[in-house]
């Protein structure tokens, strides 16, 4: 039996060390996907609370025609939206929640480019249609999320998902391309 | 493997969704290919790029798992009859419910 599907059957039997691994196993993708989506650390945490508490008193709803993983990040994803609608958020680095940078074992310039390229891509991201930007996030905030888990979690048709993605990333790599040209002619 | 079909090809090797010996094929014409493999090396970039940002990692998060634990009902699925009848019938004669609802309407 799959691993995931195991804990949800023992959850449901009372067993709450599985509940325990399920947190541990998915706490901090989920955590590091709605922060991604909403851009403020304690709203992350506090979004990622309800959405286990949310899966822990609808758990006995879970059909297993599709991933728990899907399930579980498409809560995640429907607690974001809610909260980007209620305080129509603007996706920008709450700059408080970032650690101080310059402590790393780095160079000023590596600082600065650091920085620099964080801003890029944050200035990229938000300038996506907003299922599009749904989709980088999903892809990149866990390494094992496929195509197909992320047209479950939208609700969207595989292909389509696939067209936006790698659209998006051309896109991407455009502006990267137009970045090293520029530094290049020291602009 | 010629040019046309590396590039073809380079969106699943990514995604490593390739057969064994196509994905063989594919690094054997990178050695010999430096365009195709300056090709690979920017994607492999753009990957790490997008995927080191999403990780957050200048983002001190706090242990989330304390707060849900005290704040569920650790009885839930209490492994009791009455539970055991909720949960496999509840959701169901709510549906059942609901289509008799409808069809009075």
């Amino acid at each position: 039996m799959d691993e995931d599907l195991k804990l949800v059957s023992e959850v449901l039997n009372g067993n709450m060390d599985s509940f325990n691994i399920m947190v541990n196993k998915y706490g901090i993708p989920v955590l590091r996907f709605i922060y991604n989506m909403v851009k403020n650390k304690e709203a992350a945490e506090d979004i990622s609370q309800e959405v286990f508490i949310t899966v822990y008193n609808k758990l006995y709803t879970y059909k297993n025609s599709y991933k728990f993983s899907s399930w579980l990040f498409q809560i995640a994803r429907n607690k974001s939206i809610d909260y980007i609608r209620k305080y129509r958020q603007v996706y920008e680095s709450n700059i408080e929640d970032i650690l101080n940078v310059e402590s790393r074992d780095e160079s000023h310039e590596q600082t600065v480019e650091y920085r620099e390229t964080k801003k890029m891509i944050e200035k990229f991201i938000n300038s996506l249609d907003e299922y599009d930007r749904q989709i980088l996030i999903l892809k990149y905030s866990s390494k094992d999320m496929t195509f197909l888990d992320i047209s479950q979690i939208l609700n969207m048709n595989e292909s389509s998902v696939k067209r936006r993605y790698y659209r998006a990333r051309d896109e991407f790599k455009n502006q990267m391309s137009v970045r090293e040209r520029g530094v290049h002619n020291g602009l | 493997m010629d040019c046309d079909l590396f590039r073809k090809t380079l969106n699943d090797f990514m995604e490593d969704n390739l057969p064994f010996d196509i994905k063989k094929a594919m690094e054997k014409h990178m050695e010999e290919c430096e365009a195709c493999r300056l090709l690979y090396e920017k994607e492999k970039i753009t990957d790490e790029m997008l995927y080191d940002y999403m990780q957050a990692e200048d983002i001190e998060f706090t242990n989330i798992r304390p707060n849900i634990i005290s704040s569920i009902e650790k009885d839930r699925y209490k492994n009791n009859i009455f539970n055991k009848v909720y949960y496999a019938f509840g959701e169901a004669w709510q549906n059942m419910w609901l289509q008799q609802l409808l069809l009075l309407f």
